[in-house]
C-alpha cells in the first residue's frame, strides 16, 4: 500500500458526517469587474461580437482562416436571415469527421456574412471570460483536445467524446458564475447561451444526459419551458426561456422527443435584433474512437 | 418578462451541490465544529467575490476549496494539535500481540499515527498540496488554480510532502513489517 492510499485512509478515519447546513443568506450585488464602459466604442462591439459568436468558436477542418468567429455583427432581421439560410435542406446532412472522432455540425446564425449553411467537421468551444479583452488573445486552432490557449483569459475545451464525462453539476455551476459574474459587462446573455449551446452540441452526446441538463436548466430560477415553441427559423421545439440583465433574455430550442438542441436566440431587450443560431443537423463523435 | 439583474439566490444551488463534500473534506483538517464555520464562510467568501469567478473555468470546486483552503490556514494551531494527538494517541495504543487481525489493525493504527506524524511535520503549502490532491481528489492543475500557484510548483510540493510522508511510513516498524 502507497502512502497515498495510506493516507486516504487516513482521511476517511478523520472525516465526519456533515450536519444539517443551512446555506447563508446570500444577498447583495455583485462585486463589479472592471467594466467596459468608457472603452472605445469599437473595443466594445468587438469584445461583445467575440463573447457572443465564439462560443462556441468553430473551426474549420481545412483551417483556422475559414473560423468564422470573425464574422461580422448581427443584421436586422435575423430570423429571415436564418431562414434564408436554411432553404435548402438537402444542404444539411452531415456525417462524422474522418476519425469519426469528433461531432460534426452545419449550423447557421444571424450575422453570419454568408448565405451558405456552415459546415464544420472539428469544433473547439471557446469561452470568453467576461474581462477578456478582444485584443491580443489568439483563438486557438489546435484540433488536438487538451491544448492550452496562448492567452490566459480564453481557455479552450477541445471537443471530443470524452467531454461527455462533464458532469451536470459542473455545467450548473458555470451557468450560475456565467449568470451573475458576467453580467458585469452585459454579456451573461451570450455567454450563458454560447454555454449552453457548447454543452447540448459539443459534451452531451447522450440524450439521457441531455434531457437530464435540459430538465435542471428549466429548473434554474426564472427559467420558463414552453413544450410548444418554435425555433427561429419556424420548426416545432420546445424551448427555455431564461431571464438575463434587465429585459433582456436567452431561449434554448431543443426537439422534446430526443433533446436534441436546435438553436438559441438572445435578445438584448434594447429593440436590437436578437441574434440566433440554429443547428441545421449534428452527428456525435464516437467516443474513444 | 421582468428579470432582475443581479440574482444572488442562484448560489443557493452551488451551495446545494458543494457543501456537504466541502464539509467532509474540512472536517478532516480541523475537526467538526471549526469545518461549519469554515464552510459557511466558504461560501460567503465565494458569494461576495462571485463576479471575478473567471467563468471560463467549468468547475466550481477547485475555487472553493482554494478559498476553504485559506481559511483552514486561520485554523493552524488546530489543525496541528489535531494531528499531533492523532499521532500520539495511536502511537501509545498500538500495543505488541499475537493475533493475526489485531496485527493487521495495529498495522493500519501505526500508519496513520505515522501519517499524522508526517503531516504536522510539513510545511502548510506542502501539506495543502497534498490534502487536495489526496483528500479532495484535485487533479494537478485544480489544485494549482486553487491555490493561485503554479502547476509545477504543485507537481515540486506534492513530490517533497509524499517524499516526508513516504519515509516516515518507513521508518515505522509496523508499517514496514506490512510492506514484507
Amino acid at each position: 500500500m502507497d502512502e497515498m492510499t495510506e493516507l486516504r485512509d487516513l482521511g476517511r478515519a478523520l472525516e465526519h458526517a456533515p450536519p444539517p447546513l443551512t446555506a447563508p443568506e446570500f444577498t447583495g450585488g455583485v462585486r463589479r469587474l472592471p467594466s467596459l464602459r468608457g472603452w472605445p466604442a469599437l473595443a466594445v462591439a468587438a469584445a461583445a461580437t467575440a463573447a457572443i459568436i465564439t462560443v462556441p468558436a468553430v473551426v474549420w477542418s481545412g483551417g483556422p482562416e475559414s473560423s468564422p468567429a470573425a464574422s461580422a455583427p448581427a443584421q436586422a432581421d435575423s430570423s429571415a436571415e436564418l431562414r434564408k439560410q436554411a432553404t435548402d435542406p438537402a444542404t444539411w446532412a452531415v456525417g462524422l469527421s474522418e476519425s469519426g472522432k469528433y461531432p460534426a455540425i452545419t449550423s447557421a446564425q444571424s450575422g453570419v456574412d454568408s448565405e451558405a449553411p456552415q459546415q464544420w467537421d472539428v469544433m473547439i468551444g471557446v469561452y470568453t471570460s467576461p474581462a477578456a479583452d478582444s485584443d491580443g488573445c489568439e483563438i486557438p486552432t489546435d484540433k488536438e483536445p487538451g491544448e492550452k490557449p496562448s492567452c490566459a483569459e480564453i481557455t479552450t475545451k477541445a471537443v471530443s467524446p470524452d467531454a461527455e464525462e462533464t458532469s451536470v453539476t459542473k455545467l450548473l455551476d458555470t451557468l450560475t458564475f456565467k449568470a451573475q459574474g458576467a453580467e458585469a459587462d452585459g454579456s451573461t446573455g451570450p455567454a450563458a447561451l454560447g454555454t449552453v449551446q457548447e454543452t447540448l452540441t459539443l459534451r452531451l452526446g447522450d440524450a439521457g444526459r441531455r434531457g437530464e441538463f435540459l430538465d435542471a436548466l428549466a429548473k434554474y430560477p426564472g427559467a420558463e419551458r414552453d413544450e410548444k415553441a418554435t425555433d427561429p427559423i419556424g420548426r416545432p421545439a420546445a424551448s427555455i426561456t431564461i431571464p438575463g440583465t434587465g429585459q433582456s433574455h436567452w431561449e434554448i430550442f431543443y426537439d422534446a422527443a430526443t433533446a436534441k438542441y436546435l438553436g438559441g436566440r438572445y435578445t438584448d431587450g434594447t429593440g436590437k435584433e436578437p441574434f440566433a443560431t440554429v443547428i441545421l443537423d449534428m452527428a456525435y463523435g464516437t467516443k474513444g474512437s | 418578462m421582468v428579470a432582475s439583474a443581479e440574482r444572488p439566490e442562484l448560489f443557493s444551488g452551488l451551495f446545494a451541490r458543494h457543501a456537504d463534500p466541502l464539509y467532509r473534506h474540512v472536517s478532516r483538517r480541523i475537526g467538526p465544529e471549526a469545518a461549519q464555520d469554515v464552510v459557511a464562510e466558504t461560501f460567503l467568501t465565494a458569494f461576495r467575490k462571485r463576479g471575478r469567478y473567471n467563468s471560463a473555468y467549468p468547475d466550481a470546486r477547485p475555487w472553493l476549496y482554494g478559498i476553504a483552503t485559506r481559511l483552514v490556514a486561520r485554523h493552524r494551531r488546530d489543525e496541528m494539535t489535531r494531528y499531533r494527538a492523532l499521532a500520539r494517541t495511536q502511537a501509545e495504543s498500538a500495543a505488541p500481540a499475537a493475533d493475526d487481525r489485531v496485527v493487521t489493525d495495529l498495522t493500519a493504527t501505526a500508519a496513520r499515527s505515522a501519517l499524522a506524524a508526517a503531516l504536522a511535520g510539513l510545511s502548510a503549502g506542502d501539506r495543502d498540496v497534498l490534502l487536495l490532491v489526496a483528500w479532495a481528489d484535485l487533479t494537478y492543475e485544480e489544485t494549482a488554480r486553487a491555490l493561485g500557484i503554479p502547476v509545477g510548483t504543485v507537481r515540486s510540493r506534492l513530490n517533497r510532502a509524499r517524499r516526508k510522508t513516504r519515509a516516515a511510513l518507513g521508518a515505522n516498524p509496523l508499517t514496514s513489517m506490512d510492506e514484507e
